[in-house]
């Protein structure tokens, strides 16, 4: 089996999910929330980000307004949508029902 | 010592090296060009961007001057290359050793190390449209010029059908724009090592020319190319006519040399008409004006040659002092050419004309004694009934 595999695969499955738990309390801009999937080990080269991104804004999931920043271009805030809300809460449901599956298997 | 730039990403001013901005730009072309098959593409490639001022800017707060090729390869190393950024869509990437450090400096072998060749048109070869260059890597060739002179020559034996299908390619197959493209094109394995040299590489190339030439291909506009292309097809068109001229031209030299070394006389063992031969003998200066002319229509016909030929060759432009010598060489010999042939010509009928004016008084005398001598003059009497019996006859009808 390959292991490194296994786990990557885990990760992708997850990624979707876990950008939008981050957007969940607060705006955020991408390099924001490069740097804490970095920290959380679940991507590899920063720009898997940017289409994942631009999906789910396409999707209607999140939207985002541009802010100046004091250094350094301007930056895209990401913020959920109601329907992207409403969405995570399923998700949230999903991962609950595969967390307990889990840990019921262990 | 390097060539700086400065350049300008959303509102701020960075000073990058000029082979560092190379490498950057075919960075994000090859980005562009990847993702400008999807919707959104362009927004992903303008985000990338922003992330890359992000990093330049955060550089400059760590005190770095001035960007160079290696903070730039680390830059792409750090975002990676479109085929990386879409593996979480499609397929796994397997380096996963992931510290926050970017270890990503091995590559995914995402697909088999043979992929099948694709057949793409290869638009840093080109002579028209890069058909024939691609063709020649699909089946592994490496070097087009062979092909490209059998498919002329194909196309100038009776096979036109030729330039109809190069003509199809043409618009059929498609470009190879990013570096995955004309890694596919040339049978080598897609993943993100190659793509990353393949990107230098282009970097590189490029550089290269901008070094060498400054009006390359890239500042040539659509009209230069559709200029360049009908000159490569008045060419063709030219070119077979041309030489086969110059061959008789130059065998017609030789008659003439061989003329001049031996006399015109020999000519007539050849078969040629005596009153011509007698005429070239005779006409005043006339060897020279023919050299002339003949030496004259060589020069006409070589120089448009010479182009064609360098057009095939080379891709540089000719200096404007070449042109214009060129032309004004090329006139030059036409007017002398033809001045000469017509001044030849009437040198020609008129000696011609002198000479059966001569022989023509000749005979006449000739005539004139012995008519005198042999019969008085009857012929009034026999046009009357010439007249006579054609009257009859027209009565009787």
């Amino acid at each position: 089996m390959n292991v490194e595999n296994a786990k990557s695969q885990m990760r992708k499955g997850m990624l979707e999910y876990c950008v939008m738990l981050l957007l969940r309390h607060e705006a955020c801009y991408a390099a924001d929330i490069i740097s804490r999937l970095k920290e959380a080990n679940l991507i590899v080269v920063e720009g898997t980000l940017y289409p994942l991104l631009t999906r789910l804004k396409k999707e209607g999931m999140l939207s985002y307004e541009w802010q100046e920043s004091t250094q350094g271009p301007p930056r895209k805030y990401y913020v959920l949508t109601d329907e992207g809300k409403a969405i995570l809460a399923d998700l949230d449901a999903a991962w609950n029902e595969l967390a307990n599956t889990v840990s019921l298997l262990k | 010592m390097k060539k700086n730039i400065s350049i300008n990403l959303f509102g701020t001013l960075y000073a990058i090296d000029e082979d560092a901005y190379q490498l950057l730009e075919s960075y994000l072309d090859n980005m562009r060009a990847y993702f400008s098959k999807r919707e959104g593409g362009e927004e992903i490639v303008d985000d990338v961007e922003h992330r890359v001022a992000e990093l330049f800017n955060e550089m400059r707060q760590k005190g770095i001057q001035a960007i160079n090729i290696d903070h730039v390869k680390a830059i792409m190393e750090r975002i990676g290359d479109p085929q990386q950024m879409t593996a979480g869509e499609t397929e796994a990437p397997t380096s996963n050793t992931g510290t926050t450090n970017q270890t990503t400096s091995t590559a995914t072998p995402s697909s088999e190390p043979h992929t099948p060749r694709r057949l793409y048109r290869d638009l840093e070869d080109k002579i028209l449209g890069g058909v024939i260059s691609g063709i020649c890597h699909y089946f592994g060739g490496s070097d087009p010029l062979l092909w490209r002179i059998i498919v002329v020559m194909l196309f100038f034996f009776g096979y036109g059908v030729v330039g109809i299908i190069y003509l199809i390619l043409w618009l059929v197959v498609p470009q190879a724009r990013t570096a995955e493209d004309r890694l596919r094109m040339q049978g080598k394995p897609v993943n993100a090592k190659a793509i990353n040299e393949e990107v230098m590489r282009g970097a590189a190339k490029a550089k290269e020319t901008l070094n060498n030439v400054r009006h390359d291909q890239r500042t040539h506009g659509c009209l230069t190319i559709i200029l360049y292309t009908l000159l490569i097809i008045i060419g063709l068109i030219l070119f077979l006519p041309l030489i086969s001229t110059l061959m008789a031209l130059i065998a017609f030299i030789g008659v003439l040399a061989y003329a001049t070394i031996t006399g015109w006389p020999t000519l007539a063992t050849f078969g040629f008409h005596e009153r011509w031969v007698q005429t070239l003998i005779e006409a005043p200066g006339i060897t020279t004006q023919i050299w002339i002319a003949a030496l004259a229509a060589i020069i006409v016909l070589i120089i448009p040659l010479f182009v064609i030929i360098r057009l095939f060759i080379s891709r540089k432009g000719m200096g404007a002092g070449t042109i214009v010598t060129l032309i004004v060489t090329w006139l030059l010999a036409l007017t002398t050419s033809i001045t000469m042939t017509c001044l030849s010509a009437a040198n020609f009928e008129k000696t011609e004309h002198d000479i059966w004016h001569r022989e023509k008084t000749n005979v006449e005398e000739w005539i004139q004694e012995t008519t005198e001598v042999v019969l008085p003059s009857d012929t009034l009497e026999i046009d009357t009934t010439a007249m006579d019996t054609t009257d009859v006859d027209t009565a009787a009808l």
